[in-house]
């Protein structure tokens, strides 16, 4: 008991369990200034659509726990569509999002949320952000609309926006409180016992603790 | 005991883990004195990327020993060490007077380190704790008095070795992580009443561990004592205690995580020698199993090592006696062994010793103050003696307080207060050691270390994405424009690394996990270019894909490859030619992708081929090779370069099914009258045809380089780039003809011809039939498919025709046809045209040619002279 300090101590110290998260959802309704807020802190007007797939790191608290994000930040244009498997595939989070004054990215929010329900990893966790309430004034999705939605098809929701950055740590901070790490353990090591497995892409979060020593890939 | 057999190693090689050591890695760490410095980025990026997590250790080491002053506090801890050699007697006597000699403070801890506590028999055989408990009630009873209360921390006896740790009741709850080890010196560790035995924990939050030992005896085992020394330093080691309440911490299950554990431990260690954190991760990365971690002596804030460690004085009895009479107890130092050896540095090097004022603590008489008297008559010597360590590189307190109430009176870790002997204890031919220190030890403040550290993760998370490679590409849409199957066309793209770090990229196109590279067989990336090259074969209609850049640790970037498809003639197998007698464009490119790929054809399909008669051999080869034999028999230089020009517009006749000019071709004059040409052109759409020949043009700019023209570059670039009509590409032919003659029309029919059978997908002999029918003519021409067989016989006639005017030779006919007819069919996955023919072993072109001399001679048995 006299030694707890000490053990938070320890407890700050532990290794990062690692969490793909990947960000879905239509063109221009946040994602990439939804991960900007969340990991810079920073705000710009105007961004260039995200061609392609961005990737960053965030470390997390969570009681006893640090949780490193891996955030897949992929491009909403719908050209893109069939190569977001990719991207969801082996995560074990993704946020999705809307633009509430957009009722049109709702609805491809909802595909989303399908094709992840279809497709993706049986446990992910899954978030439902409308962002931009910053303009609530052009508001044309209902709180309580999106809200019943969420809750019928298990989601965590939330509205956000990445302009003043309201609700946005707590995007990822329930994400993370969600997310079961007893199995995300039990793979590692399943893992760790047959090295030389799922070596191909790093898109592939599980299999890091076995080759991030060969293609420099962090393993926190 | 035989002394030969101690070979004293001065290398103190094994030492080299534990001592501050700068390794490359340290070096390039050493510098790095702010947060600001990105751990990923690095002149030797490349290096460092492969230490990626090494990297991270490191630079979380690093920082927290550089932000140690602000959540480290001191604590002042006094310590008394007592060492005794008892010479086997029981405790009879009351140690009070021993134990409360202390002259500076009232001790927070006592260490008492006895010797030849036990000298039975039994004791070497079998472990008795009864002369342990019996001194330690007596030790107990001697330090316990009204006022203060101490408990046991534990004790650790080997043989006759014992030490025991006391600390005052309230300060039992600073100290933990307690462990004890022992060890046996001489041989085998099996003989001899030599050893250590210590004890090591965890006060507040440092390191602090005591060994009690007892060296060899006698005034000329110098060697012997020092080889003991050596083995105990090297090891008396001590197990690791995982932590009990922290499930997710160090020990979580999948095996220790000594890396984290460095971390942990950095501070208190006072470690920076990366050399053991290196070994360390890769013995970690090596076996991620189970592991024992065992801890040496050097592996602590504070080493204190205490006992009868044996050493004499070099002199005789005599002398030292009068010496002690005469109060120099300085002057007899110079004989000191111990001191001598250290000054060698060959036993306890950077350890420590306070100057000794007093007495020898040995030998004396029994029950007396008297120095020995016996016959032996052993010279006095300070067998008994308390050494303390502490590691070099230390920093002084006053650089770790954050509350600096640090005087610099006491900026060592270590500040010994008082050293020497007890005179009144006489059951042993000992005198006993009173030591006494004042330590420093840490104390970590949680709640800012906590802050601390969340600030240099998020620092570190902020460096980790600065490292991500920032890769740009010069366009995310590579269009390709319009290209015609078969011919390769190249794009490039520019890959440019714009980032602070070495990176590399592939470019993938798969969304299966299984294929990383390419997958797309029309495509080909050249990398030390950056070329994106396109080749289709008669399978597709239009590219429209996506291909991903992936940058290793970084974004991954779309990018957008887009090309139409004009169809040619080029390309198109035999079959496929012989069951078409329209223009090309008169079929729907599905319909020829049908026909050539064998599929089962649609009602469309069937409805365009109905009524239309199968030609035997292409109808399109057969206008070439008719115009070659028409006019190109008195030519001795047929298979040279064509021009382009006349190329482009042989290859328009043939694409839309227009009869060739051969006024045109032959004398450069058109046969028609312009009128009526114009009135051609108006039939057919000048703007189509017009687009028609601008297509054929860019096909042509795109693969200017394969075909090497005579004509000069300004002049191809001003028919390229500009949309001739049909109508002045005549004109342009005509006055070729009319300036060279007919040779280059010739000539670039010849090239078409030759175009046509490098072209097709299926060779007009597949080499896999030559290699199995091709010994004699007749099996071979009965095991083509008949167009096949008719297309071979056709070109044979011809080149026999061509050898009966005797203008060119049979070998170069030999040459230049047999491997364009003979030849495995084209794989597009595989390669492009180009290689298809190198893909040929000289041996098997060679075999190729042979065979092909003997078919013409079969079907057109030479003339004899």
């Amino acid at each position: 008991m006299s030694f707890s300090g000490r053990n938070d101590a320890a407890a700050s110290n532990m290794k990062p369990i690692q969490v793909k998260l990947v960000l879905l959802g239509e063109s221009a309704v946040g994602k990439s200034s939804i991960v900007l807020r969340f990991v810079n802190n920073e705000y710009q007007d105007n961004k260039e659509p995200t061609i392609g797939a961005a990737f960053l790191t965030q470390r997390c608290k969570l009681d006893d726990r640090i949780i490193k994000f891996e955030i897949w930040d992929t491009a909403g244009q719908e050209r893109f569509h069939s190569l977001a498997p990719m991207y969801y595939r082996n995560a074990q989070a993704a946020v999705i999002v809307y633009d509430i004054t957009k009722p049109a990215s709702l609805e491809k929010a909802k595909t989303w949320v399908k094709e992840l329900q279809r497709q993706a990893n049986p446990n992910i966790v899954i978030a439902l952000v409308g962002n931009k309430i910053d303009l609530a004034n052009n508001r044309a999705v209902p709180y309580e609309e999106a809200e019943a939605y969420a809750n019928e098809n298990e989601l965590l929701f939330f509205e956000a926006s990445a302009k003043t950055g309201t609700n946005i740590i707590e995007v990822f901070t329930e994400l993370a409180k969600k997310i079961p790490y007893e199995q995300i353990l039990a793979n590692n090591k399943n893992l760790n016992s047959r090295p030389g497995q799922n070596e191909n892409g790093r898109v592939n979060l599980v299999d890091q603790d076995n080759n991030n020593q060969e293609n420099g890939q962090c393993n926190c | 005991m035989k002394n030969e057999e101690y070979y004293p190693d001065f290398s103190f090689n094994w030492l080299n883990n534990y001592k501050a050591y700068k390794t490359d890695l340290e070096e390039k760490f050493s510098s790095m004195t702010t947060t600001d410095e990105n751990p990923f980025i690095h002149p030797l990026s490349s290096e460092i990327t492969l230490n990626y997590r090494l990297s991270r250790e490191c630079w979380i080491s690093k920082q927290l020993a550089i932000e140690q002053p602000k959540f480290t506090d001191l604590k002042k801890i006094n310590i008394f060490i007592g060492t005794w050699n008892v010479n086997g007697r029981d405790p009879e006597c009351s140690l009070k007077g021993w134990l409360n000699s202390y002259k500076h403070k009232i001790p927070d801890i006592y260490v008492i380190g006895l010797q030849e506590m036990d000298l039975s028999k039994e004791a070497y055989i079998v472990s008795n704790n009864e002369k342990e408990n019996h001194w330690s009630e007596k030790i107990e009873e001697g330090i316990n008095s009204l006022n203060k209360k101490y408990v046991k921390i534990a004790s650790q006896q080997m043989v006759g070795i014992c030490v025991f740790v006391y600390v005052r009741k309230e300060l039992k709850k600073v100290i933990s992580n307690v462990s004890t080890s022992f060890i046996g010196c001489g041989l085998m560790g099996i003989m001899g009443n030599k050893g250590a035995s210590g004890i090591r924990m965890m006060i507040y939050d440092s390191y602090v561990c005591f060994v009690n030992s007892h060296l060899a005896a006698d005034t000329m085992q110098v060697q012997r004592r020092n080889e003991d020394y050596r083995d105990i330093a090297k090891n008396l080691q001590f197990p690791f205690i995982p932590p009990r309440d922290n499930i997710n911490g160090f020990y979580n299950g999948t095996g220790f995580n000594k890396e984290q554990f460095y971390t942990e431990n950095m501070l208190r260690f006072n470690i920076t020698s990366n050399k053991w954190l290196n070994n360390i991760c890769q013995e970690n990365l090596k076996e991620k199993g189970n592991m024992k971690i065992n801890f040496s002596i050097y592996d602590n804030d504070i080493l204190f090592w205490f006992g009868d460690l044996n050493y004499r004085l070099n002199n005789n009895s005599d002398v030292i006696k009068e010496y002690i009479n005469q109060g120099k107890i300085e002057d007899l130092l110079e004989f000191d062994q111990l001191l001598i050896e250290k000054a060698k540095q060959v036993v306890f090097t950077d350890f420590y010793e306070s100057k000794i004022t007093f007495k020898p603590t040995y030998k004396y008489d029994i029950g007396t103050n008297t120095f020995d008297t016996s016959e032996k008559k052993r010279a006095p010597a300070f067998c008994d003696r308390v050494q303390w360590y502490k590691a070099s590189n230390a920093l002084k307190p006053s650089e770790v307080s954050f509350s600096n109430k640090i005087t610099i009176e006491d900026n060592e870790w270590i500040i010994p207060k008082n050293y020497n002997s007890y005179g009144e204890l006489t059951i042993s031919d000992h005198k006993p050691i009173i030591s006494e220190f004042e330590i420093w030890v840490r104390k970590i403040n949680t709640e800012k270390y906590s802050e601390i550290y969340s600030q240099l993760i998020k620092q570190l998370d902020h460096h980790e994405n600065d490292s991500i490679p920032v890769i740009k590409v010069s366009s995310i849409l590579v269009d390709f424009g319009t290209i015609t199957n078969n011919i390769s066309t190249t794009k490039t793209l520019i890959i440019k690394n714009e980032g602070k770090v070495l990176s590399s990229y592939e470019l993938v196109t798969s969304l299966d996990d299984n294929k990383t590279s390419l997958s797309f067989p029309w495509i080909s990336v050249k990398p030390s270019s950056n070329t994106l090259t396109v080749t289709t074969g008669i399978s597709i209609k239009k590219i429209d894909e996506i291909i991903i850049l992936k940058v290793k640790n970084g974004n991954d970037i779309f990018i957008n490859v887009k090309s139409e498809i004009v169809p040619s003639l080029f390309g198109i197998p035999i079959e496929t030619l012989c069951q078409i007698n329209r223009p090309l464009s008169y079929y729907p490119w599905d319909s020829i992708l049908e026909l050539s790929n064998k599929k089962e054809l649609s009602e469309k399909t069937k409805e365009l081929l109905e009524n239309e008669e199968i030609s035997c051999i292409p109808k399109n080869l057969y206008v070439v090779i008719d115009f070659l034999i028409k006019y190109g028999r008195d030519e001795k230089y047929v298979f040279n370069n064509g021009n382009i020009i006349i190329k482009k517009y042989i290859k328009y006749c043939l694409n839309n099914n227009i009869d060739i000019d051969n006024n045109l071709l032959l004398f450069g004059r058109s046969s028609l009258s312009d009128s009526y040409l114009n009135s051609l052109d108006n039939l057919t759409s000048m703007d189509s045809m017009d687009s028609a020949i601008s297509s054929i043009s860019k096909m042509e700019k795109l693969s200017l380089y394969d075909y090497q023209s005579s004509e000069s570059k300004t002049n191809l670039n001003e028919i390229i780039y500009k949309n001739y009509s049909l109508k002045a590409v005549k004109q342009k032919i005509a006055e070729i003809v009319k300036r060279q003659g007919k040779l280059p029309s010739i000539n670039s029919m010849a090239e078409i011809l030759m175009k046509f059978l490098y072209e097709f997908p299926n060779a007009v002999v597949p080499y896999e039939i030559f290699k199995k029918y091709g010994s004699k003519f007749q099996t071979l021409y009965s095991a083509l498919p008949s167009c096949h067989a008719n297309t071979l016989n056709y070109i044979i006639c011809y080149i026999g025709d061509t050898i009966s005017y005797e203008l060119i030779s049979k070998s170069e006919l030999v040459k230049t046809f047999a491997s364009a007819i003979i030849r495995p069919s084209i794989d597009f996955k595989e390669q492009q045209e180009q290689n298809i023919t190198s893909t040929m072993t000289i041996s098997k072109k060679e075999k190729v040619e042979i065979a092909f001399s003997q078919y013409i001679d079969e079907v057109i048995p030479p003339k004899k002279k």
